[in-house]
């Protein structure tokens, strides 16, 4: 066992849990609506962050496997791309209980094509295509190679989404227009817990990623497949 | 020369999920009381979010419980949701392993 | 060492020859533009049938028309590689000309297959579906910007999926997702050119939008060609 792991990984455990309790201890400013769900920021908005950051790794080794052919950068563009589809399912079930109970009280809307949201969705279809298009290869090389490409093929096309989204619809997010950009609605002893937790959870992905690239290490060692 | 003993394994999430749900069709009985509903400090910027239409019916059912409190419990929700996500990552990495384990003992007893 | 230009012109020369071969190939079977055709007419027929024969807004219209033409372009366009895998013509082509030069021949011939398509499909519109177009300049700029966004798209896929081993509808489930934002400013673009009022300026938007998608499809798709050329 790596030590480098171990330490990361026990210094994330106590860093979550001190992250929860400052999140439910300490008191935060009352805001109409929000009241007690403005404690998801430190909850739902780390779970994008998280997703972003996975999916910039995924890419990175897509391409480094391009460049280099390595094994190992395929295993950890696999791997990164599942736990990302971990963080943004995460993050899109977290997002519709909190605007269902919060602004969409009385109205049954539980999805509603919130800009951010359907690009989360856009960007999981197109991992969904990426884990169906592997497991119709049977040769690894080959299957390396071309689902790289369609990786990096397909992610380039959704900051377009960035663009055009907004026009077609209202958000409900920060920073969009009309609404409060984030530092404006933010109090400081809520950035207090906040910068912390996306922190905490993207070091989460950290440990949860490099135990599925070890796993599949192991089973490419005893079977020359590293799909796991 | 092994043969694969498959051991009885309990499925957790399902025992998970249905004491979920035990928990939130028996909430009413505990949660639901009707706390009197404090205003918040109204700030200057609650009006401004989109889509932020002011409810006007009367909550009902899930909403009731979901908002008593000062609706902690959607951070409850939310909070859960993430546990079990953690949690169903970690239990199908324990299937794989459980797999690389059995193919391990595969190839010892080729030699 | 060929001069800048002489080079130029042999790139194009090799494009040229793998898009003529394709078009000839095509002219003797006929098999796409038939498969195309007819995946037009009866997706249509069952739209008509669907809806009855009141009149339908434009923002339906627009959907409709794009629906048809995404779909038809999943089910026909993922063919060119396919064939070239099949019939053992592959190696042939990889000796003889260079990657780049055969996606720009593969990529011209899908852009006329999906041209065809278009205009098919919308004569058929007008036709069937009582469709009345407002600004037309407008819309022939929205399909032929759509047409150059899912051409690129649609032949790096293509290429992609005749590697796979287990085919099955792979196209489809790939192209969807990655073709969203262009699927949402061509219609709001043509339902733009649909309706009392349309100007050029109701949809600068989405045009440059579709610029830019075309754009960087279509550059992706001649950056990460090599890759999958050359297995």
């Amino acid at each position: 066992m790596n030590r480098r792991y171990t330490l990361i990984r026990n210094v994330v455990f106590v860093w979550m849990t001190l992250m929860i309790l400052g999140a439910f201890l300490l008191n935060i400013p009352r805001i109409n609506i929000l009241e007690h769900t403005a404690r998801n920021l430190y909850f739902h908005v780390p779970m994008w962050f998280t997703m972003m950051a996975a999916v910039l790794v995924s890419a990175w080794y897509s391409a480094r496997h391009l460049k280099t052919g390595s094994v190992e950068s395929d295993i950890r563009a696999l791997q990164s791309a599942r736990v990302a589809t971990l963080f943004g399912v995460l993050g899109l079930a977290t997002g519709i209980l909190w605007s269902r109970f919060t602004w969409y009280v009385g109205t049954d809307v539980w999805w509603n094509f919130d800009p951010r949201q359907t690009m989360a969705a856009v960007q999981l279809l197109i991992y969904g295509a990426y884990f169906v298009l592997r497991s119709s290869f049977d040769e690894p090389v080959r299957r390396g190679r071309i689902a790289a490409v369609y990786n990096l093929f397909a992610m380039i096309t959704v900051p377009f989404l960035l663009y055009i989204l907004p026009r077609q619809r209202a958000s409900l997010h920060p920073g969009a227009d009309g609404n409060p950009a984030f530092d404006e609605i933010t109090a400081p002893v809520m950035r207090l817990v906040f910068y912390p937790a996306v922190l905490g959870f993207i070091g989460l992905f950290w440990v949860l990623y490099t135990q599925r690239v070890r796993m599949a290490h192991i089973k490419n060692r005893l079977t020359s497949n590293p799909e796991l | 020369m092994t043969t694969p003993v498959r051991s009885f394994r309990p499925p957790i999430f399902p025992i998970l999920l249905a004491l979920l749900m035990a928990a939130i069709t028996l909430a009413p009985a505990t949660m639901a009381q009707d706390a009197p509903k404090r205003e918040g400090i109204a700030t200057g910027f609650d009006s401004i979010w989109t889509g932020a239409n002011i409810p006007t019916q009367e909550a009902t059912g899930l909403e009731r419980i979901m908002l008593s409190d000062d609706k902690i419990l959607v951070v409850l929700g939310v909070v859960l949701i993430i546990w079990f996500g953690i949690i169903g990552f970690l239990l199908r990495n324990d299937r794989r392993i459980g797999q690389l384990e059995r193919e391990l003992e595969n190839h010892r007893s080729d030699f | 060492m060929p001069g800048f230009p002489t080079a130029m012109a042999m790139w194009i020369h090799g494009a040229r020859a793998v898009l003529m071969k394709e078009l000839r190939m095509e002219w003797r079977s006929r098999h796409a533009i038939n498969l195309l055709f007819m995946f037009v007419l009866s997706s249509l027929l069952l739209v008509v049938f669907a809806l009855g024969t009141g009149q339908i807004e434009p923002p339906l219209q627009a959907a409709l028309l794009w629906i048809v033409i995404v779909f038809s372009a999943a089910v026909g366009l993922g063919r060119s590689f396919l064939a070239e895998e099949e019939q053992g013509t592959l190696l042939l082509l990889q000796v003889n000309v260079p990657g780049s030069q055969v996606l720009a021949g593969k990529l011209a011939f899908n852009l006329v297959l999906i041209m065809a398509v278009m205009s098919v499909t919308v004569v058929a519109f007008m036709g069937l579906m009582g469709m009345r177009i407002v600004h037309a300049g407008l819309l022939l700029a929205t399909l032929g910007l759509g047409s150059v966004g899912l051409a690129g798209a649609t032949t790096l896929l293509g290429a992609l999926i005749a590697k796979a081993s287990a085919r099955g509808p792979l196209l489809p489930v790939l192209l969807f997702p990655m073709l969203s934002p262009l699927f949402l400013s061509v219609v709001r673009a043509t339902q733009e050119a649909l309706t009392e009022g349309a100007t050029w300026s109701g949809s600068a938007t989405d045009l440059t939008a579709l610029v830019g998608f075309a754009g960087v499809v279509n550059t992706a798709a001649f950056l990460l060609f090599e890759y999958v050329w050359t297995d």
